[in-house]
C-alpha cells in the first residue's frame, strides 16, 4: 500500500507536465520529507505523528505542483533535451568521423609516440627538406660468426606539420623509398628469392617498429652486409631531390 | 505570531538569497535555519521551497550540487552564485527602501 507522502508526490508530480523531471523532483521531496520525519522521531514524536506532521508541514500538493510546473516550463525543457541530444549526435558524429579518418588506435599510438621522442645526437647529418628536416646518424655495427655484418643507421624525420598519412601503416620507413648505398656500392631492399627463400647477401631492412607521431618519426634501419661498413650514404633519388646524407662509423680498433 | 502568508510571497526570494548567502544547504535545513533564524516567524509550506529554489536556479541565481550526507544519502545543495550575490545586493536595497517608506506611511498614520 502506497503510504500517504507518497499519494502526496504523485499528486505533485502529476502538475508537472515536463515529465522527465518528475523522478529527480519526487527524489528531492522524499530526501526533504524524510529529514523532517527523522528530525520529530528524534524529538521523541511517534513514528505515525512524525509523519503525519512532516507531510501536513509539506504544503498542498496541487499548489506545490503547480508552482514546480511554472518553473519547470515543458518547452522549455524539450529545447533544453533536444539541443542536448543534438549536441550528442553532432559529437558521436565527430568521433566516427575521426574514427574512419584516422582510427583510434593510430590516434593514440601517433601520440604517444609524438611524445616519445628522442632527440638526434647534436653530430647526427641532417638536411632540410621542404617539410622538415631528416636526420641520420650511425648505430651499433655487429658480426655474426659466420662474417655477416649487421650495421644500424638511426634515422630521424621532424616534420613541421603534422602529416596526414600515418607511415606506421604503409611499412614505416621502408616506404620512403630511400637508396643507401656503402663504399661497395648500393645496398638493395630485402628480398628473398622467390624460390629458393634464400635471402640476398647484400640488403638492408627496417629494424624494430619505430616511432611514428604526429611530427616526430623514428626509426632504425640496418644494413646487412658481407663486412663491417666504413661509411654509408642515403639519398632519395626517386623525390627528384638531389641531397645525401652520410653516416661513418670508427673502425674498431 | 504569525506572518500574513502575502506578506511573505513578497520576500521569499530575498529569504532564500540572504540564507544561501554564507553558506550551501539543502532543502531541509534552509527550512530549519530559517525557523532557528525568525524565531519560527517564518511559516513557509516547505514544499513551496523547491519552486522557489528551481525558480532561482533556471535564473542563474543559485547552483545545485549532489552532495552525499554522512548517513549516505544523496542530497542536492544550493549555493548562491556570483550573479545571485548581485541579485541578493539589488532585493536587499530594494527592502530597505520599501520598509523605509512603510514605516513612514505606517507612523505617520499613527501619529494622525
Amino acid at each position: 500500500m502506497r503510504s500517504k507522502f507518497e499519494i502526496w508526490v504523485d499528486a505533485v508530480c502529476e502538475q508537472v507536465r515536463f515529465r522527465p523531471d518528475r523522478k529527480a523532483i519526487a527524489r528531492e521531496l522524499r530526501v526533504h520529507y524524510d529529514d523532517h520525519v527523522k528530525d520529530l522521531l528524534r524529538l521523541g514524536r511517534s513514528q505515525e505523528l512524525a509523519e503525519e506532521r512532516a507531510l501536513a508541514a509539506m504544503g498542498n500538493a496541487q499548489e506545490v505542483g503547480w508552482a514546480l510546473d511554472r518553473v519547470h516550463k515543458p518547452w522549455l525543457g524539450w529545447l533544453w533535451e533536444t539541443s542536448r541530444f543534438l549536441a550528442l549526435v553532432l559529437a558521436a558524429l565527430a568521433l566516427v568521423t575521426l574514427f574512419h579518418t584516422v582510427g583510434w588506435s593510430s590516434l593514440l599510438r601517433r601520440t604517444v609516440d609524438e611524445l616519445c621522442w628522442e632527440e638526434p645526437p647534436a653530430s647526427a647529418a641532417k638536411v632540410e627538406l621542404e617539410h622538415g628536416t631528416l636526420y641520420a646518424a650511425p648505430g651499433k655495427v655487429t658480426q655474426d660468426p659466420g662474417g655477416q655484418a649487421f650495421a644500424e643507421i638511426r634515422l630521424w624525420l621532424q616534420t613541421r606539420d603534422p602529416l596526414g598519412v600515418d607511415p606506421y601503416y604503409s611499412y614505416g620507413i621502408k616506404n620512403w623509398f630511400f637508396t643507401y648505398r656503402d663504399e661497395r656500392g648500393e645496398v638493395p631492399p630485402y628480398e628473398a628469392d622467390p624460390l629458393t627463400r634464400v635471402a640476398p647477401s647484400r640488403y638492408w631492412n627496417a629494424l624494430g617498429a619505430g616511432r611514428f607521431g604526429w611530427t616526430r618519426y623514428r626509426q632504425s634501419v640496418e644494413l646487412v652486409l658481407d663486412e663491417p661498413p666504413r661509411w654509408a650514404e642515403i639519398s632519395y633519388p626517386l623525390s627528384g631531390q638531389d641531397w645525401t646524407l652520410r653516416v661513418e662509423w670508427e673502425a674498431e680498433s | 505570531m504569525k506572518i500574513d502568508k502575502s506578506l511573505m510571497s513578497g520576500s521569499t526570494t530575498l529569504l532564500v538569497l540572504s540564507l544561501l548567502s554564507g553558506e550551501e544547504m539543502y532543502g531541509y535545513q534552509m527550512i530549519t535555519e530559517l525557523a532557528r533564524r525568525s524565531n519560527h516567524v517564518f511559516d513557509l509550506k516547505e514544499g513551496t521551497l523547491y519552486p522557489i529554489l528551481h525558480g532561482l536556479e533556471a535564473e542563474g541565481l543559485v547552483s545545485v550540487r549532489e552532495k552525499k550526507s554522512p548517513e549516505g544519502r544523496t542530497r542536492k545543495y544550493y549555493r548562491v552564485t556570483r550573479k545571485g550575490r548581485r541579485a541578493l545586493d539589488a532585493r536587499k536595497e530594494e527592502w530597505v527602501a520599501f520598509r523605509e517608506q512603510v514605516d513612514a506611511v505606517v507612523n505617520s498614520a499613527s501619529l494622525a
